[in-house]
């Protein structure tokens, strides 16, 4: 390895790995920022040499700024009373165990108290009693109800990632749409969307059960960290790329393989009007990257790929509709 | 990106010298200037960097520690014509030895890999390339110039973050908005300034 070898790779600034560098490089330098960020840039930055070029760009333009004085810029900063800050060694305290996921009826109405619910391309970060973090993606709700014996959370809409606190004597039930997650303590991401249900394991072990499966079918597969599948109409698939488990939680999202329709589905939670004319269109599958503020560039990416176009209403809108 | 070899004025001219000698330069070489600069910022920085890095960027490895000795080892390897560019030395240290840490990661990484012959002096080339560390007075004044075109919201987030250094879930209280909010105004900033940046280089240097 050599030095010629960097200063070959150039990454334009507006390519996806220059966006994912910027997310790293600002999410970093948030003095609140966690362990689990530091890890997933590790992971990112060993992935690639390109990611490291882009990361010292991204580094060497923020830490100009601090040469600026910002008398110049005409900010108002209000200061508002703190209530200090809540900084949480989750993940430290996590260990690896054996998580259920089992789809079971829906459990009877709880003492359900609403922790926090997410409006259109907004994220939000919980803090559950026990000491557990929830990343929630957009249009999403969590609901808790906690006792001596359970820990169970709600989640409606679609998609968090988890990171669960150890505690064997009271199980962490997640519910979502018909299913139940059983955790003991492990991070992994729970997504439905389009008919899909999929389990991204980053850390522990992870069953993943189907109790209303087809005879003659596998009901279950062991999830390991790295692993990761899907249910489809009872019916399991194993995702065989990499999945980077929580890697939405940084506003960029990554797709391999995945139906229009998912990627669409997400790109409207934060805040894009995208409507598929066909299902079957919704079909299609595609790999795509993006950050969610660059809609237009994955549309593009998607016309590129597929035989579809997307066709912008005057209101702003998109629809899509098989290409001619 | 532009090629090494073209940089106009090289922060470090010092590759391949690691024996620590500020390297001879046009002005001659100077009466032990980056030394003393070295030492004054090693006694007002070191602390700070080290628990700025530990901070960012976690125990390590590579241990914070470690980063901030060679950060200030291969700092003594630059002529005093490129210590003169510096006018910001304690932004310049900092930015220096987060390069150092991504190598110093690199390096680790390769290590386990069983690859061979990592070049450390070549390195210390790289971390203080012109291109990654040294910000001219008139890229300088162009990042300025962009941030006050961001628009109302974006700029504040981006001022408060970076030059008040408050944590996204404060400045997020005192604008009302979530801390992802904020976290996503700061990088659209951060992309304006890398897309003016390139633009300008397209254009040509505005020196």
């Amino acid at each position: 390895m050599t030095e010629g070898d960097h200063t070959a790779l150039a990454v334009p600034h507006d390519d996806p790995i220059a966006a994912r560098a910027r997310a790293f490089a600002v999410g970093l330098s948030d003095p609140d920022a966690g362990p689990e960020l530091r890890e997933a840039f590790d992971d990112w930055l060993a992935a690639d040499l390109r990611h490291e070029v882009a990361y010292r760009r991204a580094v060497r333009v923020l830490g100009a700024v601090g040469d600026l004085d910002p008398a110049l810029f005409n900010v108002r900063s209000r200061a508002r009373p703190s209530f200090g800050r809540a900084w949480i060694g989750a993940a430290a305290a996590i260990a690896a165990a054996l998580a259920l996921v089992v789809f079971l009826p829906r459990p009877a109405p709880e003492a359900w108290s609403a922790a926090r619910q997410t409006g259109v391309g907004e994220l939000g970060q919980i803090v559950l009693a026990d000491g557990s973090h929830v990343d929630l993606g957009p249009q999403s709700a969590l609901q808790t109800d906690f006792s001596d014996k359970a820990r169970r959370v709600r989640l409606t809409g679609a998609e968090a990632h988890f990171e669960v606190e150890k505690d064997a004597s009271r199980p962490f039930i997640i519910t979502v749409g018909d299913a139940s997650v059983t955790v003991l303590g492990t991070q992994f991401d729970v997504k439905s969307a389009c008919g899909v249900t999929r389990v991204s394991v980053a850390e522990g072990v992870v069953r993943f059960e189907d109790p209303i499966g087809a005879e003659a079918k596998p009901r279950e597969l062991i999830l390991r960290a790295g692993d990761a599948a899907e249910l489809r109409n009872g019916v399991f698939s194993p995702v065989s790329h990499a999945v980077d488990v929580g890697g939405w939680r940084t506003r960029f999202l990554s797709y391999d393989d995945v139906s229009v329709c998912e990627v669409i589905a997400d790109a409207n939670r934060y805040g894009a009007r995208i409507d598929i004319a066909d299902p079957s269109l919704g079909a299609l599958k595609v790999s795509v990257s993006y950050s969610v503020d660059q809609t237009p560039a994955m549309l593009a990416s998607l016309e590129a790929a597929l035989p579809i176009k997307a066709e912008t209403g005057s209101d702003g809108s998109v629809r899509i509709v098989a290409k001619k | 990106m532009k090629d090494r070899s073209s940089h106009e004025s090289p922060i470090c001219d010092a590759d391949g010298d690691a024996t620590g000698a500020p390297a001879p330069d046009a002005r001659g070489p100077g009466p032990g200037r980056p030394l003393r600069w070295l030492s004054q910022l090693y006694a007002a920085h070191k602390n700070a960097l080290e628990s700025h890095l530990r901070r960012k960027y976690g125990p390590g490895p590579p241990e914070p520690e470690d980063v901030v000795q060679q950060t200030f080892t291969r700092l003594a390897t630059l002529s005093e014509a490129s210590v003169a560019k510096v006018d910001f030395p304690k932004s310049f240290l900092f930015r220096a030895a987060e390069n150092v840490l991504i190598s110093e990661k690199r390096r680790a990484r390769t290590r386990d890999a069983h690859a061979a012959n990592t070049r450390a002096s070549g390195d210390a080339g790289f971390d203080f390339d012109p291109e990654r560390v040294f910000v001219s007075r008139a890229e300088l004044a162009l990042i300025g110039e962009t941030i006050q075109n961001m628009p109302e919201r974006r700029r504040a987030c981006f001022v408060m973050h970076r030059m008040e250094e408050l944590s996204f879930a404060e400045i997020g209280r005192r604008l009302g908005i979530s801390a992802p909010a904020v976290a996503a105004h700061v990088e659209r900033g951060l992309a304006d300034i890398e897309s003016a940046l390139a633009a300008a280089e397209v254009q040509g240097p505005r020196e």
